[in-house]
């Protein structure tokens, strides 16, 4: 199947759940204008624009197709994105600090950048994350836990934080 | 009543510039405001907020000025990260990342970012004479705009989307993007919507997220799929190139700038409860529609660049009509505003240029200033932001790291959040996806910029009317809107049809 009738058929399968969850929102009765309402009509205009988009489709037999991309390229795409879904998991454990130096590390030398370089970058950001944030405009970020909390600290603690 | 008004314009002026103080203030707010708005993920709003609290300690018109420059600085800033990364620092630059950065992948960011500067300078030195002259005066207008009025408006500036390259695509993108805005807790009832019981989810996705997910992480995935050494030719420019457009560029867009952009933005922004960033969208969308040449927007034509700046500028000092002369903020910045001068004891209202004429004109004429400020400082912002974007985007790799870095701290700053970076990335997936099948991803931000006042707006009106929809096409406001947006949809279509059949004929 064609990409784009997937992302439309995908697009007019979600669309139509959420309306069937707005449906199933409480009603309070001396509301004029329910929590459902807006949603719906937006729902309800992605569910009638997605079936005329697929019938054009059919109809006219005109598709997009996208260029295709290397395999080294798509597989710094699903890297990368790999990346930011770990860095999202373990930077309130580890903290910001040793986060950003150990994964950004890891993520420039996978960007094939010599490995010094990808240290030395990753140190660079870590520093900038806590001028800018905890010392800057004091908007505290996490330390992590445990051991991680402590080295945090003391990274802080070198900024007068 | 004018003379008394020109009179106190005149003393606002040696008020201000007589007192080291305020200069020293505008000059320093200034640059705090251009150095956050070019940096990714600190937003015009959060540079106020975040100001809020060392102005206490100042006299109460040099605290609202320092906040006024700095916020106008990052509304200008903002356009520096949209130009060189793709990233608008704030929502009112949405529409000059389109063209911004295409003008940068053209190898002329250093004249996209002098379009930036110099109208924006324009836009809020026409907006702020406006303001400076017929704020009292104005202020009555304000209020002939209620919710249905305002509904109205948003509907326009939604007609518009339909514009974008793409039809069925942009609607659907503008419509998801519409949709995006209402998950979390609904603002009427504080009844939580689709949030599948993820506390976090109660306040719905925050903006910054959202605009990093949609503009920021597509682009970093796009240039990861190719190479990563980049040739990049250094752009050389002469001290003049970076200080004016050239003249023949001012005369052609002189028309869109002074007719289009600045009129609507100013009048959007002197409205309660819109702001910039929706000032910017309608006077983009209808700049485009009054071009010669409206398929080239979007290609990096620089009054793409022109016209949003201009707007959001002059929608800027707008903003502050309703904020001084009735108390009303005309947006989140202008609210923090609001909030220091009831910190400071002052109740905002028209009789503030009556009985505290000092503390109202002295702001008035500051605001005006604060142009000039940022208009000085900018040339040092710009020649740093513009070596180290033209570095980055030779070496692939750090420009990724720099971009995943502001996107994730970005995000995660503002609430203090991890589900914001997760937002992040699902949105940018999302984007990246629907990019590759060319579908138009800025619909989705103005959609989820617009998307809370449309809600507000449909469901005020209707509650207004007992739920009777013709609430909407009563008032003869919203009906010249209506019409307005109908002619300015249909016009340029015929005219661009008669125009094509016309071309056909002679082929044959």
């Amino acid at each position: 199947m064609k990409g784009e009738i997937i992302i439309f058929l995908s697009l007019l399968i979600i669309s139509s759940y959420f309306l069937h969850l707005a449906f199933q929102l409480p009603k309070i009765p001396w509301l004029t204008i329910g929590s459902e309402v807006w949603p719906s009509i937006l729902l309800s205009g992605i569910i009638t624009t997605c079936t005329a988009a697929l019938i054009y489709r059919a109809v006219k037999k005109n598709y997009y197709v996208p260029p295709k991309i290397k395999r080294e390229g798509a597989l710094r795409v699903v890297g990368t994105v790999i990346f930011i879904l770990v860095y999202a998991f373990v930077f309130e454990y580890l903290g910001y600090f040793i986060t950003t130096l150990v994964l950004f590390s890891i993520y420039l030398k996978f960007l094939k950048v010599r490995a010094a370089i990808s240290v030395l970058v990753a140190l660079i950001f870590a520093l900038l994350a806590t001028v800018m944030f905890p010392v800057g405009l004091l908007i505290p970020l996490p330390r992590g836990v445990g051991v991680f909390y402590d080295f945090t600290s003391y990274v802080l603690s070198l900024f007068g934080r | 009543m004018m003379d008394y008004h020109l009179a106190n314009i005149v003393q606002a002026f040696g008020w201000v510039l007589a007192n080291p103080l305020n200069i020293g203030m505008l000059i320093l707010a200034s640059f705090i405001g251009l150095m956050a708005g070019a940096t990714p993920g600190i937003t015009s709003v959060a540079i106020t907020a975040i100001l809020l609290p060392f102005t206490i300690w100042l006299p109460p018109e040099t605290a609202i000025i320092a906040l006024v420059a700095a916020y106008a600085s990052a509304v200008y800033g903002g356009s520096v990260s949209a130009v060189l990364f793709r990233i608008p620092g704030s929502t009112e630059n949405i529409m000059t990342a389109l063209d911004g950065y295409e003008l940068t992948k053209k190898g002329r960011s250093g004249y996209a970012l002098m379009l930036s500067r110099f109208y924006s300078f324009i836009g809020g030195l026409v907006g702020g004479l406006i303001v400076l002259f017929f704020t009292p005066i104005l202020a009555d207008v304000a209020v002939m705009f209620g919710p249905s009025e305002m509904f109205a408006l948003i509907v326009m500036a939604v007609s518009f989307l339909a514009t974008f390259e793409g039809g069925f695509k942009a609607v659907i993108a503008a419509l998801l993007g519409f949709f995006l805005a209402t998950i979390g807790s609904d603002p009427t009832t504080g009844m939580y919507r689709f949030t599948f019981g993820i506390t976090a989810l109660g306040g719905g996705f925050d903006l910054v997220a959202v605009l990093l997910g949609i503009f920021a992480i597509p682009e970093i995935l796009r240039l990861l799929e190719g190479e990563l050494k980049v040739e990049v030719l250094r752009e050389k420019y002469r001290f003049v190139e970076l200080m004016f457009p050239e003249k023949s560029f001012f005369i052609r867009s002189a028309p869109l700038v002074f007719l289009v952009a600045i009129p609507i933005g100013w009048l959007i922004g002197f409205l309660p409860g819109i702001g910039a960033s929706t000032a910017a969208v309608v006077a983009y969308m209808m700049a485009k529609r009054f071009s010669k040449e409206p398929h080239r927007w979007g290609t990096g034509i620089p009054e793409g660049v022109a016209v949003p700046e201009a707007a959001n500028n002059a929608a800027a000092m707008g903003t502050l009509v309703p904020t001084l002369a009735l108390g009303i903020p005309g947006g989140a910045a202008t609210a923090i505003i609001l909030g220091a001068l009831m910190i400071h004891g002052v109740i905002p209202g028209a009789w503030i240029f009556r009985y505290r004429a000092h503390l109202g004109y002295t702001v008035l004429v500051g605001t005006l200033l604060s142009n000039l400020i940022f208009y000085l400082l900018a040339p040092a912002v710009i020649y740093m932001f513009l070596r180290i974007g033209e570095f980055l985007r030779r070496n692939i790799p750090f420009l990724a790291v720099s971009v995943m870095f502001f996107s994730v701290f970005g995000a995660y700053v503002v609430r203090n959040s991890i589900i914001d970076i997760v937002a992040v990335l699902v949105i940018g997936v999302m984007s990246y996806i629907l990019g590759r099948y060319k579908f138009p991803t800025a619909p989705i931000a103005i959609g989820f910029v617009l998307g809370p006042l449309a809600e507000k707006y449909f469901r005020r009106s209707l509650d207004i009317a007992f739920g009777n929809p013709a609430v909407f096409l009563t008032s003869p406001i919203s009906q010249f809107i209506y019409i307005a947006t109908i002619i300015m949809i249909v016009v340029p279509a015929l005219y661009t049809r008669r125009k094509a059949m016309i071309n056909k004929k002679e082929a044959k």
